[in-house]
């Protein structure tokens, strides 16, 4: 049973072991950005005496004549469309309250789940009083945005990707709650969704982190899946053998998971930590990089802070190799 | 550490592993977390000591002042204890609730360093049944992010090897 001590001289900061050649331009709340008028304002700035200012303390981009500031560390902020890996924490009358990372809690609207039975089954009032054996407090789900409200909070909705169509347009509750259709084209997505999560490892990380991508849905070669939440909640879970819908997937799976695929998981949680205290961003492949980087150590050494910089110096590599 | 509700699944799939020796970060069930250990970081103590244990974060305090020895045995010097679970390690240390944990890891660490192996008491006798040293030890919970016993007792030990 041995243990290593370390001491914090040797923790090096952060910027040193970055060694980065482009200065980012960091501003705080107050911060002037420019003087120059001719720029449109985007997200976290504010005109104030002829000048741009900054709201958030991040740093500032600019495309083209558009300057906005990306805060450093934030809550997750909702947008429609979104994927996000959320936490019952509340059940109500006819919604559940979801944690999401952001400053309120989300909702989950009974009309906007997916029920045993068809998918334009009205909601009577026995499913009100069953909704706790649909989702308990402290199940964990994956949903889609569907709206965000006035005050910031985000309505939630499961998706059905059987038929690979939009749900909004099929379902009547949906208008009737005054949400606009969100499109009228066919959304098709290659892989089926599960919208209650079972065994599995969550991962909570800055929402800042997560890459937008066509997909969040991953099914890693190296033999588990991925849920990359854009609210910094990543889900890893053991790949599923057969790919099947069985009444919106409620009742979970909970036989043993083998040791390999445990390693798997593990081994993942372990390089998406590293990967995050390296602050860099999240994706596929650089979560899949730094999986095939940390395979010559053992899972609990990916821990160390020597191998974790290690690690992710071979990542960043890669994927500089991979750009260029 | 602020308690979190987890899913059936979730709990069935940790159980599972650590049946099989495998924590959720891929450690064995007897593998420690990377610990950091710092001395001399209080200055108007005769020694300190901070380790983090993960997320544990234990601050130590020595002071050594100059008392009479107990009656039974006259020869030694002794230790105080306490031991302060801060309300802001954790929020079940609300208010009073830190209490009974404090009073349990002090009572913990009376017994272990009781003995002659950790510390040798026979050198805070200045003079017998007279004058001896007493080392008042402070523990302060700065963040409480489990295996205190441990983290503790490391500090502790630490700050009597700092203690001048």
């Amino acid at each position: 049973m041995a243990m290593e001590m370390r001491l914090p001289v040797a923790r090096k900061p952060l910027s040193e072991r970055l060694g980065r050649d482009t200065k980012k331009h960091l501003v705080v709340p107050g911060d002037t950005i420019t003087t120059d008028t001719g720029f449109m304002r985007g997200h976290g700035t504010y005109m104030g005496e002829e000048k741009l200012i900054a709201s958030v303390a991040g740093s500032v981009e600019r495309v083209n004549k558009l300057i906005c500031v990306k805060a450093l560390k934030t809550r997750y902020i909702g947008e429609v469309g979104d994927i996000v890996v959320g936490r019952i924490t509340e059940v109500q009358q006819k919604r559940w309250k979801v944690e999401t990372n952001s400053r309120l809690d989300s909702v989950l609207l009974l009309s906007s789940m997916n029920l045993p039975g068809g998918e334009l089954r009205r909601r009577s009032a026995e499913d009100e009083l069953a909704m706790r054996g649909f989702l308990q407090e402290g199940d964990l789900i994956s949903a889609e945005v569907q709206a965000v409200f006035s005050d910031g909070a985000v309505s939630l909705h499961t998706r059905s990707l059987k038929y690979g169509k939009d749900v909004d347009l099929s379902c009547p509750a949906r208008t009737r709650h005054g949400f606009a259709p969100s499109s009228t084209h066919l959304l098709t997505y290659p892989e089926a969704h599960i919208s209650q999560l079972g065994q599995g490892v969550l991962v909570q990380v800055s929402p800042s982190l997560v890459k937008r991508q066509k997909t969040h849905f991953h099914d890693l070669p190296c033999g588990a899946s991925v849920i990359l939440g854009n609210n910094g909640f990543i889900w890893i879970y053991p790949t599923p053998e057969h790919k099947e819908e069985e009444a919106g997937g409620f009742i979970a799976n909970l036989e043993p998971v083998s040791l390999a695929d445990r390693e798997v998981i593990s081994r993942l949680r372990n390089c998406i930590i590293s990967l995050v205290t390296q602050r860099m961003m999240l994706y596929d492949t650089s979560i899949l990089y730094c999986y095939e980087a940390s395979l010559p150590h053992q899972i609990k050494d990916i821990l160390k802070p020597e191998i974790m910089e290690e690690i992710v110096m071979e990542t960043r590599q890669r994927l500089l190799e991979q750009e260029g | 550490m602020a308690s979190v509700t987890l899913s059936e699944a979730e709990k069935v799939y940790i159980v599972h592993g650590v049946q099989e020796d495998l924590r959720v970060d891929g450690r064995g069930c007897e593998d420690y977390r990377c610990v950091e250990v710092e001395t001399d970081v209080v200055s108007n103590t005769s020694g300190s000591a901070r380790v983090k244990l993960g997320h544990t974060d234990i601050l130590v305090g020595v002071k050594a002042e100059m008392g009479t020895p107990k009656l039974e045995k006259p020869n030694e010097g002794y230790l105080e204890f306490f031991v302060d679970c801060s309300a802001s390690a954790t929020p079940e240390f609300e208010g009073r609730g830190g209490d009974d944990l404090g009073t349990e890891i002090a009572n913990t660490l009376y017994r272990i360093f009781n003995n002659k192996s950790s510390v040798d008491l026979k050198t805070l006798c200045i003079s017998p049944r007279e004058h001896c040293w007493v080392l008042y030890v402070d523990v302060l919970l700065l963040e409480c992010g489990g295996n205190l016993f441990d983290a503790i007792s490391i500090a502790v030990k630490a700050a009597l090897f700092n203690t001048r």
